[in-house]
C-alpha cells in the first residue's frame, strides 16, 4: 500500500513539524515553508523516509515578473492574481482576505488581467527537474496544482459569499467566470505537460465541492457549470500524459463521485471520513472499481488531534481495512496535519500505516 | 393574498420582490408584527427545513436571508421596541483567531427571522468581548461559532471567562461550527450544540424553555 506524506495536501503545519522533529530527537533549525497559504512544511528527507513516503512532489514556478512580498505590518500578502491573504494575530495560517472581482459585473470580469498561463518561466528547468527526480528515486512523481480549480479559483477571485450570491442572482456571470478560469487552466496544463508529461505519474488538481453535511452549492449548478469544465480539463490532461488525474475535493462529496468519474478524474482525495456519507467501507464498495481513493488515513477532527496513539492506530487499521483491499488506495492523512496534533499521534499514524498496509491485508 | 406572496418571495430569495410586497402589505393595512409572524418567520423555517433536507444549500440560505432582511428593513422603523426580539436576546460571534463568518451570519439571520434580538460581535472575538457584551442587560444566550479544530478551543476559554466573571449562570451557551459535536459542546461546558443555522434556531428556543 503506497503512502503519501509531505505533499501539498498531505504534509504538516510548521508547528507540528517542529514538535515532531523535537520528539523524534531530530531537532531542526530550518523549517522550509512549502506553501505560504497553509503554512505547511516540506519535511526533511529523513522524516519522509522514516514514514515510508512513496510519492515525490514538485511545483511549477511562478511567472517571471511575480515577486512574493510579505507585508509584516498587516501579516498579509498578495498573489499573482491580486488575491489578498491575511493571517489573524496568533493564527495558524493565512485566510483569503481580499478579492480582485469586487463588483461582479461582466465588464469587470472581462477587464481583469489574469497572469500569463504560458509564461515560460513557469516551466524553466522543469523537465530537467522531473527527469532528475525520476532518476533518483523509484517513488511516484506528482506535479502539484498551481491554483485552485474551476470553482475554487472562481471564489478566490470573487469571494465565497459573493460567488454564492452570484449563483443565485447572476448565473451567467458564474459561468463566464468559470470559463475564464478553465481557459487559463487549459493553457497552463498544456504548457506544463509539454515539458513534464512524459515523466509524471500524477497530476494534482483541486476543487472542493462539499461541506460537512453535503454539497456547498446545488449539484444541479455543479453539473451545469463546473462538471463540463472538469471534463474538458481532464481530456486535455489525458491527451498529453499517461499520468493519473488526482482531484483534491474536500467534504461530503459522495453525491459527486459518479460525476467525477464521468469527468475523467482518476483519483479522489482526501476522503474526509467525518463528513456525511463518507463512510469508507461504503465508498469502497460502491466506487472502488472505478476510482482510486487517496487519503482517508485517519479522522482528522477528533481521532488524530484528540485521541490517544492507540486510538489513532485503531483508526488507521480500520481505514486500511475498508479502503485497501483490491488496491486502488493510497494512504495519506486527511489533509495537512494541523499544529495541534501531538507528535506521538503523527508517529502512530504512519507506523500503523506501514504495519497494517502490507499487501495481503484484509479479506 | 399578499402575505402568501411575501412568504414565497422570501423562500425564493427574491429581496427586491420582498421589499416591494412588504411595502404593499403595510399600505393595505397589514400590521408589522403580523407580517413577521405570518410570513417572515415561517418562510425562514421553511428555508431551514429545505437546507436540512439538502434541497437548499448555502447560496439559497444566503439569498433567503437577504430577502428576509429586506423585509425586516421595511418593517423595523414601524415597530415599537417590544415588537421585535421578544423571543430572547442572543450575543453571537466567531471565536478568537477565527475570521470565518459566513455560517455565523446565517445563524444571525435565522435567529432574527425567528424573533430573537441578535447582537453580532463579528469574527475573531476574544473571550473578554463576549463577557463584556453579556455584562450589558438581558442576554439570554451566548452563541459561538468556529470553523477549525485549531480555533474551537477558544470556546472553552470563553466559557471559563464567563464563569470567572460570575456570569455563566445567567446565560445559556450555544456552540456550533463544522469541527464541533454534541460531545465537544458538553466537554467544554456549553448548554447546547447545533450542526447548522437552521437547527440553531430550534436549539436556541429549546434552551430558553429549559
Amino acid at each position: 500500500m503506497p503512502i503519501d506524506f509531505g505533499g501539498l495536501v498531505s504534509s504538516l503545519h510548521h508547528e507540528a513539524y517542529r514538535s515532531l522533529m523535537q520528539y523524534l530527537g531530530m531537532p531542526v533549525d530550518e523549517i522550509p515553508i512549502m506553501d505560504m497559504f497553509q503554512q505547511i512544511v516540506d519535511p526533511a528527507p529523513a522524516l519522509k523516509d522514516r514514514f515510508h513516503a512513496d510519492i515525490v512532489g514538485f511545483f511549477p514556478h511562478d511567472a517571471a515578473d511575480f515577486e512574493f512580498k510579505l507585508d509584516s505590518a498587516t501579516d498579509s500578502f498578495v498573489d499573482e492574481w491580486g488575491v489578498v491573504y491575511r493571517r489573524p494575530p496568533g493564527g495558524y495560517w493565512y485566510d483569503l482576505a481580499g478579492h480582485p472581482l469586487t463588483e461582479g459585473t461582466m465588464e469587470e470580469l472581462q477587464e481583469l488581467r489574469f497572469p500569463d498561463p504560458r509564461d515560460p518561466h513557469r516551466v524553466k528547468g522543469l523537465a530537467d527537474e522531473a527527469r532528475r527526480l525520476l532518476s533518483e528515486t523509484d517513488k511516484a512523481l506528482m506535479i502539484h496544482a498551481p491554483i485552485g480549480g474551476v470553482f475554487e479559483q472562481s471564489y478566490w477571485l470573487r469571494g465565497l459569499e459573493s460567488l454564492f450570491l452570484d449563483m443565485a442572482y447572476n448565473k451567467k456571470y458564474v459561468e463566464a467566470l468559470a470559463e475564464r478560469v478553465v481557459e487559463w487552466l487549459l493553457e497552463f496544463w498544456d504548457l506544463v505537460l509539454d515539458e513534464v508529461g512524459p515523466y509524471v505519474h500524477v497530476v494534482e488538481l483541486s476543487d472542493d465541492l462539499g461541506g460537512q453535511h453535503g454539497p456547498l452549492f446545488s449539484p444541479a449548478l455543479y453539473r451545469e457549470i463546473y462538471k463540463p469544465r472538469h471534463r474538458r480539463l481532464a481530456d486535455l490532461i489525458h491527451s498529453k500524459t499517461e499520468a493519473r488525474i488526482f482531484l483534491h475535493c474536500c467534504g461530503s462529496i459522495r453525491w459527486a463521485i459518479p460525476d467525477l468519474i464521468e469527468s475523467g478524474i482518476d483519483i479522489i482525495n482526501p476522503v474526509q471520513v467525518s463528513a456525511r456519507d463518507m463512510e469508507t467501507d461504503g465508498l469502497k464498495r460502491e466506487f472502488g472499481q472505478d476510482i482510486v481513493f487517496w487519503g482517508g488515513g485517519a479522522d482528522a477532527t477528533k481521532v488524530l488531534p484528540l485521541g490517544t496513539p492507540q486510538d489513532v492506530r485503531q483508526e488507521v487499521k480500520r481505514r486500511i481495512h475498508d479502503l485497501a483491499p483490491g488496491g486502488g488506495f493510497v494512504f495519506a492523512p486527511i489533509h495537512n496535519i494541523q499544529a495541534d496534533v501531538p507528535p506521538e499521534n503523527i508517529v502512530a499514524l504512519f507506523e500503523a500505516a506501514h504495519k497494517f498496509g502490507q499487501y495481503g491485508v484484509g479479506s | 393574498m399578499g402575505l402568501r406572496e411575501v412568504y414565497e418571495a422570501v423562500v425564493a430569495g427574491d429581496a427586491f420582490a420582498v421589499e416591494k410586497l412588504v411595502q404593499e402589505a403595510v399600505e393595505q393595512g397589514a400590521g408589522p408584527k403580523q407580517i413577521i409572524a405570518e410570513c417572515l418567520v415561517p418562510a425562514m423555517a421553511e428555508v431551514g427545513a429545505r437546507f436540512e433536507r439538502a434541497e437548499f444549500f448555502v447560496p439559497e440560505m444566503l439569498t433567503a436571508s437577504r430577502a428576509m432582511e429586506a423585509g425586516l428593513g421595511v418593517l423595523r422603523p414601524l415597530l415599537v421596541g417590544a415588537d421585535l426580539g421578544t423571543t430572547g436576546r442572543v450575543v453571537i460571534g466567531t471565536v478568537q483567531g477565527d475570521v470565518h463568518d459566513l455560517g455565523k451570519n446565517l445563524v444571525c439571520t435565522m435567529l432574527a427571522g425567528a424573533g430573537f434580538e441578535v447582537e453580532d460581535l463579528g469574527a475573531d472575538v476574544a473571550p473578554e468581548r463576549f463577557v463584556e457584551a453579556v455584562r450589558r442587560d438581558g442576554t439570554d444566550i451566548v452563541a459561538m461559532s468556529a470553523l477549525m479544530t485549531t480555533t474551537m478551543t477558544a470556546m472553552g476559554r470563553t466559557v471559563d471567562a464567563l464563569v470567572a466573571a460570575g456570569l455563566r449562570q445567567g446565560v445559556k451557551v450555544l456552540v456550533g461550527g463544522p469541527p464541533l459535536s454534541q460531545e465537544y459542546g458538553e466537554e467544554i461546558g456549553a448548554d447546547g450544540y447545533a450542526a447548522d443555522a437552521s437547527s440553531a434556531v430550534r436549539k436556541a428556543r429549546e434552551l430558553l424553555e429549559a
